[in-house]
């Protein structure tokens, strides 16, 4: 059984939260947050999970401390958060995009991630484009741009992201870059109040000259989805690649798993369900 | 009314226009003699502002644009160089870079609903000193007192200025009327409009912006922007001094600076077609035209159809890739049918 603690009481907490308790083999032995009477300390106290108010301070005064805890923090806190960790001897799987640890997207390189004692999970949009940009790559061993367009609602957007909009986009560009060893990357996001709130939609645009055989990269598409589909079901492509003279497109579109969020927050689903996968295999 | 200052918008919008293809050449010309008519604030860059240059959305041609920004900075102290800042697809790093090359005016642009996108982005540019402007986009799809609530927010994190954009040409002059007043109630800063002309009514919804309390005017040489095009810079000037309101702008000059673009872009220049009519009716943005008639000659569908379906999915500017997912799906149900 593995011991996970999860630190951050906010959207993402509560939805790893139900993802974790459904999972067998893993045990959720704290859930920690900053404000007593929180929403989200609420909701895990009445799942039963052992709840504290005391953030990672609260976490560690626990006699048996975790194996795993997963931070659902910020960016600013997470150095404090890793270097208590480590003091201790408990591997992290950030949610954040503080960057300290390896960065992972689950159908790219977990096996190179596991022996690591923090993980990283880089972002909604880099989890929903990594898998097509990896798919695109093997097909097209050159290729030296591709964009991502990531188009969320406005319900799943938090005050976080609004807040963190550069950040999110240099920070997604060079771990797609680095991690796939593509020359550039860029990053583009959309935030949408069209009601009913869409399910995430992430597109991808390369240069179509730079597409060897449109068949042969659709069917790579097809196949990595397929794949990534293994830990976040509601991961299709909603457009196939296709050449407009000189872009050539594909969308996929990410429907949540409706645990603890709706089903269009696809972007907050996307993120979990990579983190579960990571935690599952650690 | 009182004196409108008037924002020149033609080497930013009008790259919706001609794909983002201004040469740097026809830039400064067009800067010398804009200033020599009396402008003083002009804005530069892609359609869609810093960070815009994309597959997406369109290549900027000629990047080198920026030296003759730098240039023109130097020459002119008192003229004010502005770009479009989308928080999504601009960076600080974007920002940083265009302030080095003599950018002195930052215009952070959001869609209507989303104003608390530009916090840290308005944030950013006035603690380099910056001039801040904070924009509304697609102001058509909310309700005036909404649009206010917006603006404050913005008015908030420090801008100097609020604009609210007609982005698809859908607004009526008394629509423009009513979130004028909606808005300089609740606001201390000054207000501004942007127009379009998809439905003919950028010159009559500017003059309701100016009659209604509106300080500032976007406006384009020969009406030169995004699909059917924005308000005519020189059309107004004329209208405006005839009622004898004074802008401080040279009309001949301003006609010559017209006809300047009609000689170098004359393929290119915007008129009210039907398919502007229909993207004005269903709130559909503008600089989406070119992108539509791509994609409905790429999968055999018809443009009015398209832009029917993004009206009714809400799609906001930004979404290119919506409008050939759009046409993807029509073309599936056309098939499925027939």
């Amino acid at each position: 059984m593995k011991r996970v603690a999860i630190l951050g009481s906010g959207n993402i907490g509560c939805d790893l939260l139900v993802k974790c308790q459904e999972t067998v083999g893993i045990e959720v032995v704290s859930f920690a947050g900053r404000h007593a009477n929180s929403k989200g300390l609420d909701f895990a106290a009445r799942r039963g999970a052992p709840v504290t108010d005391r953030s990672i301070e609260g976490i560690l005064e626990d006699g048996e401390k975790p194996d795993i805890l997963i931070d659902c923090t910020s960016a600013a806190h997470h150095p404090h958060n890793y270097n208590m960790c480590r003091e201790h001897g408990i591997r992290v799987v950030d949610m954040t995009p503080a960057k300290l640890g390896v960065t992972c997207c689950p159908v790219v390189n977990l096996d190179r991630c596991l022996g690591a004692d923090n993980i990283n999970m880089i972002s909604c949009g880099g989890q929903a484009s990594m898998p097509i940009c990896l798919a695109i790559q093997k097909a097209n061993p050159s290729i030296s741009y591709i964009e991502i367009v990531s188009t969320i609602s406005s319900a799943s957007a938090g005050p976080g992201t609004r807040k963190n909009i550069s950040q999110y986009i240099t920070s997604t560009q060079k771990a797609i870059s680095s991690m796939l060893g593509i020359e550039t990357v860029k990053v583009i996001i959309n935030i949408t109040p069209a009601i009913p709130p869409i399910h995430m939609k992430t597109s991808i645009l390369v240069d179509s000259e730079q597409i060897a055989s449109e068949a042969d990269t659709r069917a790579s598409i097809e196949d990595i989805a397929a794949q990534t589909r293994n830990y976040a079901p509601g991961y299709h492509t909603s457009v196939k690649l296709r050449s407009l003279g000189q872009k050539s497109m594909c969308q996929v579109q990410v429907t949540g798993s409706g645990h603890y969020l709706p089903p269009y927050a696809g972007n907050l689903d996307i993120i979990n369900c990579a983190a579960l996968e990571v935690i599952r295999r650690l | 009314m009182t004196k409108p200052l008037f924002y020149d918008v033609t080497l930013r919008d009008g790259c919706h226009a001609n794909q983002h293809s201004f040469e740097a050449e026809f830039c400064s010309t067009y800067i010398d003699n804009a200033y020599a008519a009396g402008i003083r604030y002009l804005e530069v860059g892609h359609g869609n502002g810093l960070g815009g240059s994309s597959l997406h959305i369109g290549r900027l041609k000629h990047p080198l644009l920026w030296q003759v920004v730098a240039e023109k900075a130097a020459t002119y102290p008192d003229l004010k160089i502005g770009v479009h800042v989308i928080p999504g697809l601009a960076t600080f790093e974007d920002m940083k870079q265009a302030a080095e090359m003599g950018v002195s005016v930052f215009r952070i642009a959001s869609h209507c609903t989303e104003a608390d996108t530009t916090e840290t982005y308005v944030g950013y540019a006035a603690d380099q000193g910056h001039e801040v402007w904070g924009l509304l986009m697609m102001a058509h799809m909310i309700k005036p007192d909404h649009l206010a609530r917006e603006a404050k927010k913005i008015e908030s994190y420090g801008a100097d200025r609020i604009v609210f954009l007609d982005s698809a040409g859908a607004l009526t002059p008394t629509m423009v009327g009513r979130i004028t007043r909606e808005i300089t109630q609740v606001v201390e800063v000054p207000v501004g409009f942007h127009a379009h002309n998809n439905l003919h009514a950028a010159v009559a919804n500017s003059l309701s912006a100016i009659s209604s309390g509106c300080a500032s005017i976007d406006a384009c040489a020969r009406g030169y922007g995004a699909g059917a095009g924005n308000l005519s810079m020189e059309a107004l000037a004329a209208l405006l001094e005839k009622d004898e309101i004074p802008t401080g702008l040279d009309l001949k000059k301003l006609t010559a600076l017209a006809a300047l673009l009609e000689k170098h872009h004359p393929s290119s220049l915007p008129i009210v077609d039907s398919l502007s009519t229909a993207t004005g009716f269903h709130g559909v943005f503008s600089g989406f035209k070119p992108k539509i008639l791509e994609a409905a000659a790429c999968f055999g569908v018809d443009p009015m159809d398209i832009i029917a379906e993004l009206g009714k999915a809400q799609v906001i500017a930004g979404q290119e890739d919506q409008i050939i997912a759009t046409a993807s799906e029509l073309a599936a149900a056309q098939e499925a049918s027939s």
